[in-house]
């Protein structure tokens, strides 16, 4: 099942971020996506870090961890407040011990945040741009 | 009331033998989140990898602009100078009390656009300091 991971863990994340923000336009990697100047959205990536295991011994289970980026894009100078809305949105569903489990065949699996961290924002003409960082991380044979 | 201790040498002696020990120990940590930062980082004209301080004590940081620079830099030299140049912050460590605010910082005027990518129509950003803070935050 390990070559398979990582397509769970992005179902997982991407799963949470579309029910979490239903309504929203999300710009998901490598689709072809327009964004409506003048209405905000949403950008996630998926970036794997390190794959280790997690104890000694044969065969032991591994600890797979990464980041969930996810760039929230308001209208340029709409004022702060709907990318903040969107960001606490994101960061409340997304809050650091938060478990999402997801099922896969028979198998239900758990990717557990260890953070998630709002940056600061800039202008990206259009937009407003915000990154927010989420840590996530899940043990799997 | 008063009371007069005096204290051995042989105490301070040890103490300044653990300081060094946790000073080592960080340096080694610092070294191996360098190596990682600009194996990490992507090489084009080579300003972004050549433009990453540590800050310790005074000293402006460093920051390159890719203006005017030639592309197709070499991938391995620009990514040993960046290294070297944090080998040399590293260096100038010499006490516990340098390691009170240290922080790893890339001052080219790019960054933000390596880190995310956002102006960028053919590659999506690199996350450098992001996976960073993956890994050894």
């Amino acid at each position: 099942m390990a070559n398979d991971i990582y397509n769970i863990i992005r179902a997982a994340l991407e799963t949470r971020l579309t029910n979490t923000l239903a309504g929203t336009d999300i710009a998901y990697e490598n689709v072809a996506f327009s964004p409506t100047t003048g209405t905000l959205f949403v950008k996630p990536t998926f970036i794997p870090t390190v794959t280790q295991p997690a104890a000694r011994g044969l065969n032991p289970p591994l600890l797979y961890q990464g980041v969930f980026n996810v760039m929230v894009h308001a209208p340029e100078g709409s004022g702060p407040a709907l990318s903040d809305t969107t960001c606490n949105t994101i960061t409340n569903a997304f809050a650091a011990t938060t478990d999402i489990s997801i099922t896969s065949g028979a198998e239900t699996y758990i990717v557990r945040i260890r953070y998630a961290e709002r940056q600061q924002g800039r202008i990206d003409t259009p937009w407003y741009a915000v990154p927010i960082n989420i840590g996530w991380y899940i043990y799997n044979t | 009331m008063k009371s007069t201790f005096a204290v051995n040498a042989s105490f301070y002696n040890k103490l300044k033998h653990l300081d060094d020990i946790a000073v080592g120990g960080v340096k080694d940590r610092l070294e191996e989140i360098a190596r990682t930062a600009v194996d990490y980082s992507p090489v084009e004209t080579g300003a972004y990898v050549t433009s990453f301080s540590y800050t310790v004590g005074a000293g402006r940081p460093r920051g390159k602009s890719s203006d005017n620079l030639p592309r197709g830099a070499n991938l391995q030299g620009e990514r040993d100078e960046g290294y070297n140049n944090l080998l040399q912050d590293i260096s100038r460590i010499k006490s516990i009390e340098d390691l009170d605010n240290i922080q790893l910082r890339n001052g080219s005027p790019h960054a933000y656009d390596v880190e995310y990518g956002e102006e960028w129509e053919r590659t999506g950003g690199y996350f450098v300091f992001a996976k960073l803070e993956n890994i050894y935050g």
